[in-house]
């Protein structure tokens, strides 16, 4: 059976452009970039590690950052966040209730050790009140951390003016951009953000790269201690491969990559509305592959199941009777019910779907939609 | 052992429309809701129908009672519990087993109410 992959924010298919790319520093170029003063190879590693440092630099338009390479956007924000703290010893930290798990439960631990968190709201769009932000921000504000992209819901923020908030505050702004780089361009020349985390394996680069853009006035302390590799801020040796994927995926990604999708999403968007009773939790200006939908009178996790048994891989946030499960935090913080949150699903279009597939799809939703309202004993049929 | 996957994507039961005995289970604050609809004839389960809004695993095992103990006497059904479930029914996850008894605290309502209309 031909699965159809409806997840593609959660992580993609590699290119094979990049795998191509990556193969040699698996097979022939596999030195360590650390060696590069006791050999030919490591030289190569280590021209190969600069490239790619270089590359992304420029694509950002950063010209006064340094590019820490890391294992995954969870240690990207970890190492912003915790990295900032640990340097700064007190202080307080802003975010919005919308981040992703790698920015909220960090700051949980970071507020075990003493630091002061901060949590903005959104409204039912999951945009930050900017009003509310500039309000929170005081003397003792050590960083603001606010995503780009969400990752249930697709959101996009209004970097540019968080940005401008936090200078004239002068505070640290860390933006999340894993779900949004190279969906949109970003010009750290422009932007007033003085701490970046991108991703790589959500724009069909591999897993095992990912960096922290940090200006170079920002002081860190280290997660990882050891060897001297980036920038003394992340020991250990480099993922040379991964991080030439990552490259090479970034270098192929363009506009028609991105309209495709958008297509995609366009397209899915007018069929799903020949379901009844349905509530789109995306709002107009989000990211081009991301919808959330909520399906009245049933839950998100059966329908999802009945989806990956006849082989649509989507993901929903949903928890019955077990209190031990949660709804998204996304939804809630959005201002979604309960009932709603549990009804949602999350479908993430990517370059290699079709609108084939999403037909196909249409057609099963019709079906497992229906037959499990017909079940729900809160379902009145029209 | 029956599966939970089958269970779950074709749920066995009946259509009851004038039951003897109703049993609900229901989580407000998730709006989860489970409602059994049992027909009894001399201590006899004769049909078992059911609604469902909630996670897979209450639809499995509202399909599972329903597909196990129709025929069966009240006083038999009466005496099910986690462990009979888990060692008939293969693939339910372990943070699920609440949904589980939810289902099997509905039916066991339903069987008790009908015993109490009869």
């Amino acid at each position: 059976m031909n699965r159809i992959y409806f997840d593609n924010a959660a992580t993609t298919k590699v290119d094979d452009e990049v795998l191509k790319a990556m193969i040699p520093f698996f097979t022939q170029n596999y030195a360590i970039a650390s060696s590069i003063f006791s050999h030919e190879d490591g030289l190569i590693a280590q021209e190969a590690l600069e490239s790619a440092r270089a590359f992304i630099l420029d694509k950002l338009n950063a010209k006064d950052y340094r590019c820490i390479f890391t294992s995954n956007p969870t240690e990207s924000n970890n190492l912003a966040l915790k990295g900032i703290a640990f340097s700064k010893k007190k202080g307080n930290i802003v975010i919005s209730k919308i981040e992703d798990l790698s920015i909220i439960n960090t700051c949980r631990f970071l507020q075990k050790k003493g630091f002061e968190i901060r949590y903005i709201g959104v409204n039912n769009e999951g945009l930050v009140n900017l009003n509310e932000l500039n309000n929170l921000i005081d003397d003792n504000t050590i960083l603001v951390s606010i995503q780009h992209v969400n990752q249930e819901i697709g959101t996009l923020q209004d970097i540019i003016s968080i940005g401008e908030i936090c200078k004239q505050k002068n505070c640290a702004y860390h933006c999340d951009a894993t779900f949004s780089f190279p969906f949109f361009d970003i010009d750290l020349s422009k932007y007033n953000i003085d701490l970046l985390t991108i991703g790589s394996d959500t724009y069909y680069g591999p897993k095992g790269a990912s960096a922290l853009i940090a200006k170079n006035s920002i002081e860190l302390e280290p997660l990882i201690t050891g060897g001297y590799q980036e920038y003394n801020l992340r020991a250990g040796t480099q993922n040379i491969p991964a991080i030439v994927g990552m490259q090479k995926a970034i270098e192929i990604f363009d506009k028609k990559i991105y309209d495709y999708i958008k297509n995609l999403k366009d397209y899915f968007l007018e069929k799903i509305n020949q379901i009844p009773h349905i509530r789109i939790n995306s709002p107009k200006m989000s990211h081009p592959g991301i919808v959330n939908v909520t399906f009245l009178f049933i839950e998100g996790e059966s329908l999802t199941l009945r989806l990956n048994l006849r082989g649509v891989s989507v993901i929903t946030g949903s928890a019955c009777f077990s209190k031990s499960l949660e709804a998204s935090h996304v939804l809630l913080a959005c201002g979604l019910t309960h009932e709603l949150a549990h009804g949602s699903i999350r479908f993430s279009f990517g370059k290699f779907n079709t609108l084939k597939e999403i037909d196909q799809t249409i057609e099963y939703l019709k079906e497992d939609v229906a037959f499990l309202r017909n079940l729900s004993p809160l379902y009145k049929e029209d | 052992m029956e599966s939970f996957e089958s269970h779950f994507f074709y749920p066995i039961k009946d259509t009851v429309l004038d039951p003897d005995g109703i049993g609900v289970r229901e989580n407000i604050e998730f709006n989860a809701k489970i409602i059994f609809y049992v027909k009894t004839k001399q201590g006899i389960i004769v049909a078992i129908d059911y609604k469902v809004k909630a996670c897979p695993v209450a639809i499995a095992v509202a399909s599972f009672l329903a597909k196990t103990f129709k025929n069966k006497t009240i006083e038999n059904a009466l005496s099910i519990d986690e462990n009979f479930l888990n060692s008939n029914l293969v693939g339910i996850p372990k943070e699920r087993l609440e949904c589980a008894n939810s289902a099997i605290e509905a039916f066991k309502e339903a069987l008790i109410n009908s015993k109490g209309e009869k």
